[in-house]
């Protein structure tokens, strides 16, 4: 399993934003480490790209045979930050669909810059990176292998910033009271990668008492695929020896509270 | 001792935890550094929850204040998994003590009040307070809750990091609930699921991941980041399938996009819509409104739709974030452009209701009026006339006006605004329309110009007649005459296009690829022309109806006499057609009909014949060839013209069956047979030809006679089985091109319409030049109908042809609805000289042995005899057993299989299968050979000699094909009884038995359960000999039901010898 590159010449990333992206973390790497971190990516070495709040991570596979754990760090937006994103984006309703279509206008951003927010990094200075290579204090080549995975991620689905700042497409639509906490990001459906820990509290489905449920019903397949049968089939007999359906979700104790 | 305070605080960093607020003194608190005061004052159960907790409180849990930024930290207690659980339920149960039955409604009043609960009531120790503060007294109802989470097994379970190493935590399934529950959660379905892994088998092999302790411990998950994701996505996944009414996401239901009309103005609505299972059709917008699908969902959905639509990403987006509001470029971008690529992809355009491509038609309406009378008068008849055309354009079935075109061609959209309503074109047929009409501009322009240089046929445009001027009108110039018609804005008419050009000009043009794609409203021209050959074109009103003809001795069914007012429409504009009615139908009977017409006139039987000098009667018929569909005045009529003679060519196996029915149902018509060795070869033949009605013919004698043939001023060229003349380079084609006659007329039972090379060597004898030249024709037409399957191609083919080619079918009920399903034909074939001269023979010999014979021996030289005769009826080479070819030299040697050739063609052309019975298992094994390598098809014989399990194969065989073409022989004897072979609906016995029992039960193999179409069934006769004479025998006495002759041929030994040579012997006028 490894990340093949679309792009197999030239700049990597085309749209303005992942170039953007691109040229703040090339001041970082420097001209050497983005060229070999460059082909790099081109050759495959990054294993995966996992994208949650504040960090793009993924194994790179080292010169030396070795699988590194790299890094790269943006700051989630601070609160006030976030309220301003989340302003403007309540005034362009367009927004969430335009970003998942591949889109980041770049208009939102002069927007987002008058209140000195931006999904971008403000600079080199709000990047950090990390790695468990021996290459101290880097950015060693497996930091700048990941960086160009996650600019051509990024390229495709201008959703990633999103994420890396700790919002997520629902955050953008919801009307106004928000997240029940302001430092607690959601999962992002949308792009592939889920929950991040300690991050799980954030208000992602709406509460309004989700559909009734049966563990009669449930579907041990895709558990199968990934756990393996036998396993899957442990957890599954779990469910199975569950009460009766129960009632709509909220409790008898929850109708109390309320 | 002190009052305390129990807090329970979910820690970000250390989850749940205890602290103590601990009052040293009034007004004095201070957070607890130990435990031992606690465990000291508390009451029992409290005690031992916390009797495993180190004394000493290491940890330290930040606490928020209420102002931004104040953070305190204080000693606290973690209190992982069953920690937790021990905890809760040791409260819960000091406050049922203290409560009692309402224990519930009291703690949730206190926390919602913000109010903590006294957990000790010993009144020894009075200002020695231990209280449950509002946070803890929440997680006793919050752990009932989770209890029943667990018990119902509605539990969500994901993949985590916890200090660095990855771990799975048990989850309430809605994610926005108190950090405090999930962590409830997960301490119940761990123990849960720890007593669940005890019950089971000790041992799993693939879990690769150490999942099973990391459920039921706290162990280390053993996997990496990406891992851990596709673990989290698929317990997700799982716990999804057990919600009812499950969930809408974008990625799972049906992506539909929807556009409307605009409700004012140009901006049209584009909806984002997903399909449910259950074909409902929801604008995302509402569901994510009514929450069944999240936003994430609806922005997903809505980026598919402008993932897949370029005009769609460049489009204003309206305030719902997932809809558009397109212009009308736009609009008509995204039909053109957009549609095909977003159905590509499975996602439902919805277009308004009933919002097709409106095609754009040309509506073709023949100028009528004096100047197309004027014009027709001076420009003859037939295929030169001119006529003047003028066309309208419709979109749909609106017809539009100058202004509306304007509108059309300036909007350069598909969506144009038409009368109010919005309309959507279809652009193939816009443009071909375009492209029609410039064409036919120039056309008729150059026509004009070149109509002096032109002029040696005589067809050129008459530019000195007036109308001429019109013609030149530009193209789609409104013309200025007309009604005005109603229906539309006012003072505004349907805007036309005209010009002048004869029907062979227009023929041309509609075939030529200018007209591909054009759309030429068919069903509208009933609207047009309704005079001359507009009346005949596809949609026109069609012959006009005349009555059968007094002196046919028959009745006309329905069909036949519209086919004879067809067959008359075409004569009198001197125009060939060619009658393709299904074998059986009475093709010879309508052209008897059209001779006897010709003769008497449309005049009503009760006026009598109008001498042709009576000068009235001559207007009235002029009047009639020039627009006879239209009969002038209360006469309707026209009088009988001085008609010459008709030739009819046709094989030689129906000379006869021709001679007998104009005898039986046109008597009165002077028949003559230009056949055999005798016949007329010098200038006498011209001259009695003319006194003769109808003149028959073979189409061997056709090359052949040409020259004296020639001589004779035919009124009319019938072409019997015309299929003879298909091909164009053949000698026989060639003479029957070169013969001149004013009208023209192919018969043929084949379908003409399956080979169009066919059809145009047809169309070449009756209407020369209709269809272009071979080379032409071949690569306008018939290649784009027939290797590409070009619809347009063969939709103008027939809107050509239609006026001149009639064909009929048998299982048509709807034109034939009188017909039997069973159609039983006598064929009456003639002899071929060889055949009578061998006939002749046996005859002679039979009379002359009787004379010497004994009356014993009588019975077997006549039964043996009658035997040869039937064989040399068959043909020559049955009887002599000489092993010689069926054909000689390419000619047939036998009327019977001559007739039975064009039969199999004809059903072969069909694809349809026919059965073949003969008493002769001899004559079975000549014809086998001849018939498979004449049609290149396995040729089954069913006789006596073949075994039963080769018989059932061969039964098989043919049935398993029911819709390909195919032939079987069968012996009368074996194949008469028990087999069923309705595959085929042709049956023909070569041979007779004279048993009509045994007849129809070998008849019955294929009319029988389980046969579709109709059966035709042909008994074949020679004529003039033996079995003519047993033939009308069997038939006059089964009409009188007597009885006397015996089925077989046995009686036949009992005849004097009178009686047996007039039987016998060969009917010389046959000759």
């Amino acid at each position: 399993m490894s990340i093949t590159l679309r792009s197999r010449r030239g700049a990597i990333g085309t749209n303005w934003h992942a170039v953007a992206l691109r040229e703040a973390m090339e001041i970082i790497l420097g001209v050497g480490r983005a060229g070999g971190g460059k082909a790099d990516a081109r050759a495959g070495k990054v294993q995966w790209l996992d994208v949650s709040a504040g960090t793009a991570r993924g194994d790179v596979l080292g010169a030396d045979g070795e699988l590194h754990q790299a890094r790269i760090d943006l700051p989630v937006l601070s609160p006030g930050d976030r309220e301003a994103l989340l302003d403007v984006a309540r005034s362009r309703p367009e927004l969430p669909a335009r970003l998942a279509a591949g889109h980041y206008p770049q208009e939102i951003e002069g927007e987002l810059a008058r209140s000195e927010v931006s999904l971008l990094p403000r600079g080199a200075s709000e990047l950090s990176h990390d790695c468990s290579c021996l290459d101290w204090p880097g950015p060693c080549r497996h930091v700048a292998a990941l960086s160009y995975v996650l600019v051509e991620a990024v390229d495709e689905h201008p959703v990633h910033l999103l994420t890396l700042r700790g919002l997520t497409l629902d955050d953008l639509v919801q009307p106004q009271g928000g997240p029940p906490d302001g430092a607690a990001p959601g999962p992002v459906p949308g792009s592939g990668v889920g929950a991040d820990p300690g991050c799980d509290a954030g208000g992602a489905e709406p509460s309004a008492g989700g559909p009734a449920f049966d563990p009669a019903r449930m579907d041990p397949t895709q558990l199968a695929e990934v756990l393996g049968p036998e396993t899957a089939a442990v957890i599954a007999s779990f469910y199975r020896a569950g009460t009766a359906p129960s009632a709509t979700a909220p409790s008898a104790a929850d109708d109390v509270l309320q | 001792m002190a009052s305390r305070r129990l807090h329970l605080v979910v820690d970000p960093d250390l989850g749940p935890a205890l602290w103590v607020r601990e009052q040293t003194r009034p007004g004095r608190s201070r957070a607890s550094e130990d435990l031992a005061g606690l465990r000291e004052q508390a009451p029992a159960p409290l005690a031992h929850a916390l009797s495993a907790a180190p004394a000493q409180l290491r940890h330290r849990v930040r606490l928020f204040g209420p102002g931004s930024g104040s953070v305190r930290r204080v000693p606290a207690l973690p209190l992982p998994g069953s920690e937790l659980t021990e905890l809760t339920e040791a409260v819960s149960e000091l406050l049922r003590a203290r409560f009692g039955e309402g224990t519930l409604e009291q703690v949730a009043q206190l926390v919602a009040d913000g109010a903590g609960a006294r957990l000790t009531t010993d009144p020894a120790h009075e200002g020695e307070e231990l209280a449950a503060m509002p946070d803890l007294l929440a997680a006793t109802l919050l752990d009932l809750e989770a209890q029943e989470l667990v018990e119902g097994r509605h539990l969500r379970v994901v993949a985590v990091e916890r200090f660095g190493r990855p771990a799975l935590e048990w989850r309430a399934p809605e994610r926005d609930r108190p950090e405090l529950l999930h962590a409830l959660v997960d301490a119940h379905a761990r123990a849960a699921f720890a007593a669940h892994l005890a019950k089971g088998p000790s041992e799993v092999a693939d879990d690769r991941f150490s999942a099973l302790p990391a459920l039921a411990s706290r162990t280390t998950l053993e996997a990496d980041l990406p891992s851990q994701r596709a673990i989290t996505a698929a317990f997700d996944a799982f716990l999804d399938s057990g919600r009812i009414g499950v969930r809408l996401t974008s990625t799972d239901s049906d992506l539909v996009v929807r556009l409307f009309e605009p409700p004012v103005g140009t901006a049209w609505p584009l909806q984002t819509c997903l399909r449910e299972a259950d074909g409902t059709i929801h604008p995302v917008a509402d569901l994510r409104a009514v929450g069944d699908l999240t936003a994430a969902g609806a922005a997903e959905a809505s980026a598919a739709v402008m993932r897949l639509a370029p005009t769609v990403r460049a489009a204003a987006v309206d305030d719902t974030g997932v809809d558009w509001l397109l212009t009308t470029a736009e609009a008509s971008a995204f039909l053109a452009h957009d549609t095909p690529a977003l159905e590509d992809e499975g996602v439902t355009v919805l277009l308004p209701r009933n919002w097709t491509k409106q095609r754009t038609t040309l509506r073709p309406q023949e100028a009528e009026g004096e100047e197309a009378a004027s014009a027709k008068t001076s420009a003859g008849v037939g295929l030169g006339s001119m006529a003047s055309f003028r066309w309208r354009v419709a979109v749909g079935d609106t017809e539009l006006t100058e202004e509306e075109m304007q509108i059309i061609r300036e909007a350069q959209t598909e969506l144009v605004q038409l009368r109010g309503q919005w309309v959507r074109l279809d652009p193939v047929t816009l443009r071909a329309a375009e492209r029609f009409l410039d064409a036919f501009t120039s056309r008729t322009q150059q026509n004009r110009a070149g109509g002096h240089e032109d002029g040696s046929d005589g067809q050129g445009g008459p530019t000195h007649t007036p109308q001429a001027a019109d013609g030149r009108t530009p193209p789609r110039a409104a013309a200025p005459a007309g009604p005005l018609e109603v229906g539309y804005p006012e003072g505004a008419r349907p805007a036309e296009l005209a010009g002048l050009a004869p029907w062979a000009e227009m023929f041309s043009l509609i075939l030529s690829p200018d007209a591909a794609d054009v759309d030429f409203g068919v069903a509208a021209l009933t609207a047009g022309g309704t005079n001359g050959l507009a009346r005949l074109m596809p949609g026109g009103s069609g012959a006009y109806p005349h009555p059968q003809p007094t002196t046919l001795r028959a009745t006309l069914r329905p069909y036949q006499l519209d086919g004879l007012n067809w067959l008359w429409a075409l004569d009198r504009q001197g125009l060939g057609g060619i009658l393709a009615d299904d074998m059986g139908l009475g093709k010879t009977m309508q052209v008897l009909a059209l001779l006897c017409r010709e003769r008497e006139g449309t005049a009503p039987s009760g006026r009598g014949r109008i001498a042709p000098a009576d000068p009235s009667a001559l207007d009235v018929f002029e009047r009639d060839l020039v627009d006879l569909d239209a009969p002038v005045g209360a006469a309707g009529s026209a009088g009988p013209a001085p008609s010459g003679p008709t030739l009819l060519v046709c094989p030689m196996s129906v000379v006869g069956a021709w001679q007998r029915e104009a005898a039986k149902f046109a008597p009165h018509l002077a028949v003559h047979v230009h056949h055999g060795g005798d016949r007329l070869r010098d200038e006498s033949f011209a001259a009695g030809a003319a006194d003769l009605d109808l003149v028959i013919t073979t189409y061997s004698l056709l090359a052949r006679d040409l020259p004296v043939l020639s001589t004779v001023d035919w009124q009319r060229i019938v072409y019997d089985e015309a299929q003879h003349l298909k091909t164009p380079g053949a000698q026989v084609t060639r003479a029957a091109r070169a013969l001149q006659a004013p009208h023209r007329l192919a018969l043929t039972g084949t379908p003409v319409e399956n080979k169009l090379a066919d059809l145009h060597a047809l169309m070449e004898v009756v209407n020369p030049g209709l269809l272009g030249s071979t080379a032409t024709f071949r690569e306008r037409v018939a290649n784009p109908i027939e290797s590409e399957g070009d619809a347009g191609a063969l939709t103008r083919l027939k809107f050509v042809t239609g006026p001149f080619i009639l064909r009929r079918v048998k299982t048509d009920r709807s034109i034939i609805a009188d017909l039997p399903e069973k159609t039983e034909l006598t064929r009456v074939v003639n002899l071929s000289p060889e055949q009578a001269g061998l006939y002749q023979a046996l005859v002679d010999e039979l009379m002359t042995s009787l004379e010497e014979a004994q009356e014993k021996e009588r019975r077997t030289l006549v039964v043996s005899t009658i035997t040869r005769l039937k064989q040399v009826c068959n043909h020559p080479a049955h009887y002599l057993g000489d092993g010689s070819a069926l054909l000689r030299e390419g000619q047939h040697r036998s009327g019977k299989l001559e007739l039975v050739d064009d039969l199999l063609e004809t059903a072969f052309a069909e694809g349809q299968k026919a059965l073949l019975f003969t008493q002769f298992t001899a004559f079975g094994h000549l014809l086998v050979p001849y018939w498979a390598e004449k049609f290149g098809l396995a040729v089954p014989f069913l006789h006596g000699g073949v075994s039963k399990r080769d018989r059932d194969a061969m039964v098989a065989d043919f049935q398993s094909r029911p819709d390909e073409p195919g032939l079987m022989l069968l012996s009368l004897r074996a194949g008469g009884t028990g087999l069923t072979l309705t595959a085929a609906n042709h049956v023909v016995h070569l041979d007779r038995w004279w048993n009509p029992a045994v007849e129809n039960q070998a008849t019955d193999r294929a009319f029988r359960i389980g046969q579709r179409r109709d059966v035709s069934v042909h008994k074949l006769v020679s004529a003039g000999t033996v079995e003519e004479r047993i033939d009308s025998l069997l038939t006059e006495k089964q009409a009188l039901s007597d009885l006397t002759i015996a089925p077989g041929e046995d009686w036949l030994a009992d005849l004097d010898d009178a009686d047996l040579h007039q039987l016998l012997s060969l009917d010389e006028e046959q000759e």
